[in-house]
């Protein structure tokens, strides 16, 4: 099977992570151990914003390697992905390339991201954004235009989930936005 | 030579490329587009294939496969494609041989516009052939028949969506029953006894009730009973009162919290015909539902005389 799906397992973790999140927010606000002294916050604070800012690269990478593998411009999507995204989501946006590839289809151009926002605690976390495929257009590698679809229009929001792996931050399966998010 | 007929034609040529060219630039402008552009073609719909991810997919068939509209069936000229490579050994399309995911990965309502459906029987699933000659496996989302061999899965999955009704229940003597005298149960909201469900590709599961289980809350046996209880109502003889019991009705008193849940024989048809469905149940239960039925001794009745 090529399509991924969410799972109930990731719907608990992001659960997990956005309580978590909650959790480390109100203890930081609050009255902290008097023993632990203020560098340690610091510290903390600037792993995690450092944290972020990497997420935040590999996002954007990740959208730019989305784009490229669906141009038809790539003889190996799956290697545009490297060091960007777990093995299953590399192996579903190579799915989808070359799918792309037999069918004929190219999309050129590239969707508007925007309000991305970044969720993070210890090793996992969760990224989300709104994205406007309005200007991604489908069309046939003949040249030929495909009507876009009402719903491409219209900007939607997407989440992914991040791991850290060797260090890195990779972007992990696309998970339900769960209304929360309006774009 | 430009003459003034040949530049009105080239004027109006311009003209209809801007409008053109404006409709799809403009936003929220799809039923303009989809009027003026001249590929407007129902092969190519837009999916969501993983939450926020779209895939645009040619769901037309290939012209290879154009005889194929009975594929999957075991049709009276064999199948046209090589079976016997495992896993593209379910059905042919054309000369290709498939596999596909059934029941499909893909819920429902995120399938393609009805309009696009070849038929009731196809469901909208992730297919994958070998193609005669080459190398690489083909892999498409697309409508397919399914073939006989995954009917099973479509049992369970037709099984699923018999909704059994929520009926309520009652009992006799209303209020409060005796020890040592019949309680007739009563259950209303069955409706005429057949549920029907939606259909699940070319399946449909069909439910006729065959008994109700009634559970009367004294621990003794669950006992079956004929199904028409407004004219046939089971009935029980409780052998001890209530009083002991921790679940009460709404005036206080204590009750046993008698229970009961109607039992269907499934039948799964396609297009009209009965099918037999190996290692699909042929059963379905409902939830247990019930009442709280209170029992008193009949010393009362007699004080009461």
């Amino acid at each position: 099977m090529s399509g991924s799906f969410p799972r109930t397992g990731w719907r608990f973790t992001v659960g997990l992570v956005s309580f978590a999140v909650v959790v480390a927010c109100s203890g930081d606000d609050g009255t902290g151990d008097p023993a632990s002294p203020t560098p340690t916050a610091t510290v903390t604070q600037d792993a995690a914003a450092q944290a972020e800012e990497q997420i935040r690269t590999v996002f954007e990478r990740f959208i730019g390697a989305v784009v490229e593998a669906q141009s038809g411009a790539a003889d190996d999507p799956a290697a545009l992905f490297e060091g960007l995204a777990t093995d299953e989501t590399v192996e579903f946006n190579a799915g989808i390339a070359s799918r792309y590839a037999d069918q004929g289809i190219v999309r050129v151009g590239e969707p508007v991201i925007s309000d991305v926002n970044v969720q993070v605690v210890d090793r996992s976390g969760v990224v989300s954004a709104c994205m406007d495929e309005s200007a991604w257009t489908p069309q046939l590698t003949s040249g030929e235009a495909i009507p876009p679809a009402e719903e491409q229009l219209t900007p939607h929001p997407v989440v992914y989930e991040v791991v850290e792996a060797g260090g890195s931050w990779l972007i992990g399966e696309a998970i339900e936005p769960g209304g929360t998010i309006t774009c | 030579m430009l003459t003034p007929r040949r530049v009105s034609q080239v004027l109006t040529a311009v003209a209809v490329l801007l409008v053109g060219l404006l409709g799809s630039i403009a936003p929220g402008q799809a039923a303009g587009v989809r009027g003026v552009d001249p590929a407007n073609d129902p092969c190519y719909v837009f999916i969501e294939v993983s939450p926020g991810v779209f895939e645009y997919v040619n769901i037309c068939p290939d012209p290879d496969e154009d005889d194929s509209g009975e594929d999957g069936d075991s049709g009276t000229n064999g199948p046209r494609c090589d079976l016997t490579e495992e896993p593209y050994d379910e059905f042919c399309l054309g000369t290709k041989a498939c596999r596909a995911d059934i029941p499909s990965p893909l819920p429902e309502d995120e399938w393609p516009p009805e309009e696009t459906r070849p038929s009731p029987e196809h469901i909208f699933t992730f297919v994958e052939c070998r193609v005669p000659g080459q190398q690489e496996i083909e892999r498409r989302w697309r409508w397919v028949k399914p073939y006989e061999g995954s009917i099973p899965g479509l049992g369970w999955q037709a099984l699923g969506r018999l909704e059994t009704p929520a009926f309520t229940m009652t009992f006799r003597p209303a209020g409060m029953t005796y020890v040592g005298a019949d309680t007739r149960y009563l259950l209303d909201g069955l409706g005429d006894g057949d549920i029907i469900g939606s259909v699940a590709g070319p399946l449909q599961a069909t439910g006729t009730l065959s008994h109700v289980e009634i559970d009367p809350g004294d621990g003794s046996d669950t006992f079956d009973c004929d199904p028409d209880l407004r004219s046939n109502a089971c009935e029980h003889v409780y052998l001890e009162m209530s009083h002991e019991q921790t679940a009460q009705d709404l005036d206080g008193r204590p009750a046993f919290a008698a229970q009961a849940r109607l039992v269907y024989d499934v039948i799964f048809t396609m297009g009209g015909v009965e099918v037999s469905l190996p290692g699909v149940p042929d059963t379905l239960e409902s939830p247990w539902n019930g009442t709280v039925v209170p029992v008193g001794e009949i010393q009362a009745l007699v004080r009461s005389r």
